[in-house]
């Protein structure tokens, strides 16, 4: 027989069981849960450089670059399946494989608006990082120093329940995966410690908003546009009159339908618009991708949500930020 | 009551692109503001814009 590449360890392997009572770590109910991308990695050498990693992540301009936080979970059932052991003919027992850990995560806050968020997401692949309320978050490891996302076998944000007048509509998010990233391959950081900011960090990790931009009207050059948040309608010009400022604005020409980022036009000014709440866009009518595509639609956007943060933009209201959506504003 | 007050912001490098009568047709009110952007610049030209000045 001639078989090749096969690990065989049988060496017996010790670990010292002697803990003070008082020690230490339980990590406590899952009140929160950070989905990371496929390969990304963060550090758990320094609880600094993971907490900007971590703000960085949830303000990242691209969605495929971004962390998108689950937070106030009040609901927690665990329905983790039991080890399968089998049972030989003479009684004895072994054990086939462990039992997959299973959590059904329900939340109330965000409630609809959330649900259907995560929905849109449920065939992407993205590990998470888990939020215990004891102040921890538990990923599982990637190396000396690093810790990753744990990878689900089903991730699903399952359709809500109807209230029947006793109890309300019920959001839940189904997590399943395999119980050896949260154990013997378990990465953790104790945010309790110095720098740390415990749970209450952890918690203010609470994910972007959508900004909905809307045409008011379009005159030639100028654009009057108004924006609302994605969920709740709230119209942002009663909370920012003045400061979505020129520099906040972005604008593009139009490419079939679409808006060609190779072209952007230039924005001359913006003036608020308090009796129509939305904001004055003029466009440079003498920038070529401007005069290039005169008598077209333009597309209108504002900064991503790092620099619109760095406006005093979001950050407030229980969200990290904004992201708007790019429209399209026709003659 | 706090007194909020509109006004425009502008995109000073833009409006330091644009000729005056480029400028005026985005914003017939507002010359002023091109006139003391440009008078900014105007220290560190050694001479004047052909067909301006006469």
């Amino acid at each position: 027989m001639d078989v090749g590449n096969v690990v065989q360890n049988c060496a017996p392997a010790y670990r010292n069981t002697g803990f003070n009572k008082s020690c230490f770590t339980e990590f406590g109910a899952p009140v929160g849960i950070l989905f990371t991308q496929y390969g990304q990695t963060f550090t758990t050498a320094s609880v600094s450089a993971l907490k900007t990693a971590l703000s960085a992540g949830i303000l990242a301009d691209l969605p495929y670059q971004r962390i998108y936080p689950v937070q106030e979970i009040v609901d927690i059932v665990d329905g983790s399946e039991k080890p399968v052991i089998v049972t030989n003919n003479l009684g004895g027992k072994k054990k086939v494989r462990d039992g997959f850990t299973d959590l059904m995560l329900g939340w109330w806050d965000g409630a609809f608006c959330l649900l259907y968020a995560l929905r849109q997401m449920n065939n992407t692949l993205m590990p998470f990082l888990i939020i215990t309320n004891k102040g921890f978050l538990v990923g599982t490891n990637a190396g000396d120093g690093l810790m990753k996302g744990i990878t689900a076998t089903l991730k699903d944000a399952e359709p809500f329940t109807w209230s029947d007048g006793a109890k309300l509509n019920a959001y839940n998010l189904h997590l399943n995966f395999d119980p050896a990233q949260t154990n013997e391959n378990v990465k953790f950081v104790d945010f309790n410690g110095i720098g740390g900011g415990g749970l209450a960090y952890l918690s203010s990790l609470t994910g972007l908003e959508n900004i909905l931009l809307s045409k008011i009207a379009r005159v030639v050059a100028l654009c009057t546009v108004g924006l609302t948040t994605g969920c709740g309608g709230v119209n942002l010009f009663d909370i920012y009159p003045t400061q979505l400022v020129a520099g906040l604005w972005i604008a593009y020409a139009n490419n079939a339908g679409v808006p060609d980022y190779t072209k952007p036009i230039a924005i001359t000014s913006v003036t608020p618009v308090p009796s129509t709440k939305s904001y004055a866009i003029q466009l440079n009518a003498a920038d070529a991708n401007y005069t290039g595509n005169a008598g077209g639609p333009v597309w209108i956007d504002l900064v991503g949500p790092t620099e619109l943060q760095a406006a005093g933009i979001g950050g407030t209201d229980g969200n990290s930020g904004f992201e708007a959506q790019i429209i399209s504003v026709g003659l | 009551m706090k007194h909020i007050i509109y006004q425009p912001s502008f995109n000073n490098e833009v409006v330091k692109s644009l000729t005056k009568d480029q400028f005026l047709e985005q914003h017939p009110d507002h010359g002023e503001v091109w006139d003391k952007l440009h008078k900014e610049e105007a220290p560190k030209k050694e001479t004047k814009e052909p067909g301006k000045g006469k």
